[in-house]
This record gives C-alpha cells, structure tokens and sequence, in this order.
C-alpha cells in the first residue's frame, strides 16, 4: 500500500553528484549535498540491519513535541484525555524539550512571525524525527489562504510526512494520522532514503500572493 | 594470596554486577507501573498494544533512545556534558550495594550502611548541578540550581528523620536495624513523625511529584534534562525511576520491617527458602510505596518553590529535631 505523502509527484530527473570540496569522506558512501537544495544536504543516520529492529521500536515509541500553535492544540491535548487515548499507541509522553521528541505535530496555523523558532525547534530535534502537518492551516494555508501573515503551508519549511486534514481535525483524526505515521515508518523499515530532501517541496501554486 | 580475600573481591564484584544488571529491569518495571497505574487513575487505558496488556511499553520506550540520535550543543562542557548522566546513574546504582534484599542476601553488610546510603545518595544533585551547568542552556541552568537548593534542603530534615531510627535500634547497618524491628515490631509504631518526615522528605530527594521542581516542564522546558537526546537522556530517566524505587526499599528497610513479613505470616523462616520468602515480601512492601509514589503523582499539583523550601526548612527541619529530641529523651530515661 503506497501512502500519498509527498503531495506532488517528485522530480525524477538523474540526481547528479556535484564535486564540493571538504566532503571527501562521506564520497565513497555516495552522499553530497543534495542538488535541488535544502538545509543540511548530508544524510544525518546512516542505515544498517540494526535498523530493521530498531524501525520496530521507533514505530511503537513516537514521543511527540509539547508545542501547540493555535487551535488545533486544543484538539491535540484532547487526543491525550480520558476518551481519545493517544497513549495506547505509545505516542503518550509528550515532551517539552525537542531534544527528547519524535514527531512535531505542527498543530495551528503557522504564522510567519511563528515560522522561525517552529523551524528552530524542527532543527533542533535528534535524528530520527518526523512531523504531522495537523489541520487545514499547516497543510495548505486553509482560511488564511492568501493571507499576507499566515504561511501558506508548513511543507515549505519542512519535510512533512503526514498530512492531517480539519479544521481542526477531530482528536480521532490526529490519532488516524498518526497510526499512518505509524505504518510509514513500519514501510521505510530499514530502508532509508539516500537523500534526506530537506526543500520546499512546493516551489509555487497559483494564485500564491508572493 | 590470602584465599579469603580473593573469595571476598569475586564476591563483591559478583554483587555489583548483579546489582548493575537489576538497575534496567527495576527502572522497566517502574515506568510500565507509572504509565499503566496513572492511566487507570485518569479513566483511560493506558498502553496497550505492545505485549500482553501492553507490558513491554516502557521497555520500547528505553530501546527507542538506543537509537536516538546523542546531541551535544556547540557550546556545551564536552567533559562535564558526558559525565553528569553516569554521574547520576551511578549514584542510584551505588546505593544499591546497601540494600537488605533478605536475610543472607545483602551486597555489602557494612556498619555504617545508613551513613554510606545517605552520602551517595546525595552524589546525584551533584550530576544534575553540573548538567544544568555544563548544558550552555538557562533552562538548564536554572533547572540545576533549582534541583540543588531542593534536594540539599531536604537531605537534612531526611538524615535527622534516620537519626531518630539510629537513635532506637542503637546501630547503623540495616541488616541489625530489620533485626531490632523483629523483637521490638516495626519502626513505623516507635517512629510515626519520623517516617512523615521520611516520606516527604525522600519524596522530595527523589524529585517526584508534587516536589518535582527539578524537571517541571511547563515552567523549565525539562530542568537540567533540557539538552540532553538519546541514551544519555535515558540514563537520567532510568536513575529517576531506580532512585525511586531504593527510596522505597530503604524506607521499608527502616520503617517497615525490610524482608520481615507482616503479622498472620511467620516473620522469617531458616536457609535458601527464608531468602526467597524475604525478598518476596521486601519486594511486595517496596513497590507498594512505588505505587503509592504513582499515586501522589496522579493526584497532587506541584508545589510553588517558596512553599517548597518553606516546608523544608520551617516544618520538616524543626520536627526532626524535636523528634530526635523526644526520641533520645525517651531512650536515655527508659534506658531501651
């Protein structure tokens, strides 16, 4: 079963590797900067056997991120409450320091005052880490399309895995959501990309006020 | 060589290994306790697809952080960064080597035993201190000073509560004070303000809930913890939660009468079968008080640090010493 993560089809020209100097030791492993550009361009884990098993168990132990940015983060602690038990999953601790998260659930409408220290904290997560775009605002812009203060979209800052759509979704819907954030680490299992493509998978849509 | 003491060195460091090895599985057991128990408390679930009944949750939690990537700020001490997780890890196993498991089952049946405990105990504040400090963080560094100033205030009114027991079963090795209770009936009825001040007092130590003003997330991100990713994480979480539980052994060691079973039961029995029978029961009365650690946690709110220190140094502070007073009156003039 595929799931439609990436949204529009991804650019399937050669990916050719440029010469840049200073990473000489990561060239027989196959790795350089990405081409289309991004933030880190190197491939931050390197897979191994290891991780068939260890995908097993970050799969089943997704400590998402205490940040909630409007609404929707009303949603998101209802997930954790008596009725909609998100911690039956394993998904229950939600920790306050990026340092010690999995998934950042961008939950509200992102606005481009908030856009930097969001992306601070997404960098300033350990690697393996994943993020859950939660609610119309973050996956597309939603009631503030075209709004000058509102980013049109959290997947121009950063990779976003899960889209879940709402607004704001229902607790039950972000528990859906991340059941198949679930299952797409259950399909990456050990086989991680080469490249970690860290741009804006979007580059314009119509109508964008830019 | 004396073959005395080669027998002594291979059995000390049989005793630590073992020790070191239950350290993961205690730490296990109290996580799955704490996520399960508070679960149930809040009406839910709690986790349950992992395993039968969900039992091996807090075992993939421990695991995930193997695998995590270990992050260190730019600006961070290196030396002192790597330290304070082993630190303070070592400082909940240590502290291990003194606990009266059972009748014949203890690592090192010290003298002093109650003295050593209470000193290595007290290393931990020194790993969170230079966590908070050497993380190049404020959140850090107010979490460490913070974890300093609680734990130092409450490590006296906790050592005075002891010196009431010491007072009475007139010895400083746990095994001798269990074997004052199986004469004289547990501590619990010749010391009841002693083990209040015990109890809240090893509350505190510990950083549970409602004293955990160390790791307070809604005002510092994670304390000391802040900066800290994967094992080196894990390592601070597993010595919380050890920690909790020797703070439960050792209040049962002192005040409930360690391995010695209650009332309708025969108190002790003789060779391989009384150890077994003393580690049943010293485990059945030590998780009991983990369980009702978990309970206070689902129940209270966390204290202001005001209220906290107050309480440490104009209640606690000043009912230690009137009980030690009492106690050691009472002792000199019945001559017990």
């Amino acid at each position: 079963m595929a799931l439609d993560t990436k949204g529009p089809p991804p650019d399937t020209s050669p990916i050719v590797i440029p010469d840049l100097a200073g990473d000489d030791d990561f060239r027989e492993f196959g790795m350089a900067e990405h081409p289309r550009g991004g933030f880190h361009g190197l491939l931050e884990v390197i897979p191994t056997r290891a991780d068939l098993v260890l995908d097993l168990i970050r799969a089943n132990s997704l400590w998402p991120l205490l940040s909630g940015l409007s609404c929707c983060a009303i949603e998101m602690m209802s997930s954790a409450t008596s009725k909609n038990d998100i911690d039956r999953f394993g998904m229950f601790p939600f920790r306050a320091s990026p340092r010690q998260a999995d998934v950042l659930i961008v939950a509200g409408t992102l606005t481009t005052k908030m856009a930097g220290p969001l992306v601070r904290l997404w960098e300033q997560m350990p690697e393996p880490k994943w993020c859950v775009a939660m609610g119309t605002c973050t996956t597309s812009g939603g009631r503030f399309k075209r709004s000058y203060s509102v980013v049109q979209g959290v997947d121009r800052l950063m990779p976003v895995d899960v889209y879940v759509p709402g607004c704001p979704p229902r607790p039950e819907g972000l528990i859906y959501g991340m059941l198949r954030l679930r299952e797409l680490v259950l399909q990456r299992r050990g086989e991680w990309p080469t490249y970690v493509d860290r741009g804006p998978q979007r580059s314009n849509w119509e109508g964008d006020v830019t | 060589m004396d073959l005395d003491l080669l027998l002594g060195v291979g059995r000390f460091l049989l005793a630590t290994t073992l020790l070191l090895l239950l350290t993961v599985p205690t730490a296990f057991v109290v996580i799955q306790m704490e996520l399960k128990v508070i679960a149930q408390m809040q009406l839910r679930y709690g986790p349950n697809r992992i395993g039968p009944w969900g039992m091996f949750q807090s075992t993939i939690h421990g695991f995930k952080f193997l695998a995590k990537e270990d992050h260190m700020p730019d600006q961070a001490d290196r030396t002192t960064f790597t330290l304070a997780p082993w630190m303070v890890y070592m400082a909940a196993a240590m502290s291990m080597l003194v606990i009266p498991w059972a009748p014949g089952a203890i690592a090192a049946d010290f003298n002093i035993g109650i003295v050593y405990f209470f000193a290595i105990i007290g290393l931990s504040v020194v790993g969170m201190l230079i966590a908070g400090w050497a993380s190049y963080n404020k959140y850090s560094l107010l979490g460490g000073l913070r974890s300093a100033a609680q734990m130092v205030s409450y490590e006296i009114p906790l050592t005075l509560s002891v010196v009431g027991v010491v007072v009475l079963g007139g010895t400083l090795n746990f095994r001798e004070v269990i074997e004052w209770q199986l004469d004289h009936g547990w501590m619990l009825l010749w010391q009841p303000v002693g083990w209040g001040i015990f109890y809240i007092a090893s509350l505190a130590e510990i950083n549970r809930t409602p004293f955990d003003m160390v790791e307070a997330d809604s005002e510092l991100v994670a304390g000391p913890f802040t900066e800290y990713s994967g094992m080196r994480f894990g390592f601070f979480f597993f010595a919380e939660y050890v920690a909790l539980f020797i703070m439960s052994g050792i209040m049962v060691a002192l005040f409930f009468g360690g391995w010695l079973a209650p009332w309708p039961f025969p108190a002790q029995l003789e060779g391989f079968g009384g150890t077994l029978y003393g580690i049943f029961w010293f485990f059945l009365k030590s998780y009991l008080f983990v369980f009702v650690a978990v309970w206070l946690r689902a129940t209270l709110p966390r204290v202001r640090v005001d209220q906290l220190m107050g309480m440490a140094w104009k209640v606690l502070l000043p009912l230690a010493m009137l009980n030690l007073i009492v106690t050691a009156g009472v002792v000199v003039w019945l001559k017990l």
